[in-house]
């Protein structure tokens, strides 16, 4: 079971952190959306923020939002993918919600 | 920037595991005798799996379905209905 985890400063989603196995197929999915969406962050925004990638393991974590707000764009948009393959595939994603700040 | 690794959250890094691979030890069947070939009675014909070539005049089948020759003479290989085939063997006149 892969576990997401998606942290919220108030209303605006900062970040999503990708932990665990799974499936092949489900690992393959969540795989290439979420590194897109790290190296999207990085190729169309001048936002602030921290990748960690390492064995079955992804965090993405905005350490300042971009004027745009492109960043929280992907990263909803990761999320929306994410929401998408776990109702597809049930029982292979596990996605929780957690608020790390107030809105600034 | 990321190289995407579409592995990252997989169990087994880069093993791909297969159920195949196994296979027996091929027979040779198929045809021993060629159409017009003349032959010893005994000889084998053709060997088979079933019967994709049914015995014909002169020609024998044995338990494992080979099909062999049961005089001295020429081998023709010819249709047996619609969509079927048989093997026989002629006396060559001396």
């Amino acid at each position: 079971m892969i576990e997401a985890t998606v942290l919220y400063s108030g209303s605006r989603i900062k970040g999503i952190h990708i932990l665990n196995h799974g499936d092949p197929i489900i690992c393959a999915a969540v795989s290439a959306l979420s590194q897109n969406c790290a190296n999207s962050i990085e190729s169309f925004t001048d936002a602030l923020f921290t990748v960690d990638c390492s064995e079955g393991d992804l965090s993405i974590q905005l350490e300042s939002f971009d004027e745009k707000g492109i960043a929280e764009i992907l990263l909803s948009s990761l999320l929306l993918g994410l929401e998408n393959i776990s109702q597809g595939y049930p029982g292979n994603i596990n996605i929780t919600k957690k608020k790390i700040e107030k809105e600034v | 920037m990321l190289q995407i690794n579409l592995q990252l959250f997989a169990h087994k890094k880069g093993v791909s595991s297969t159920k195949n691979g196994r296979d027996s030890e091929s027979k040779r069947l198929g045809a021993k005798r060629a159409d017009g070939q003349y032959v010893l009675a005994g000889n084998v014909l053709y060997t088979q799996r079933g019967t994709k070539i049914h015995p014909g005049t002169n020609v024998g089948r044995g338990g494992n379905d080979t099909l062999f020759a049961l005089v001295d003479g020429q081998v023709r290989y010819e249709r047996l209905g619609r969509s079927k085939k048989q093997v026989s063997v002629y006396p060559v006149a001396e």
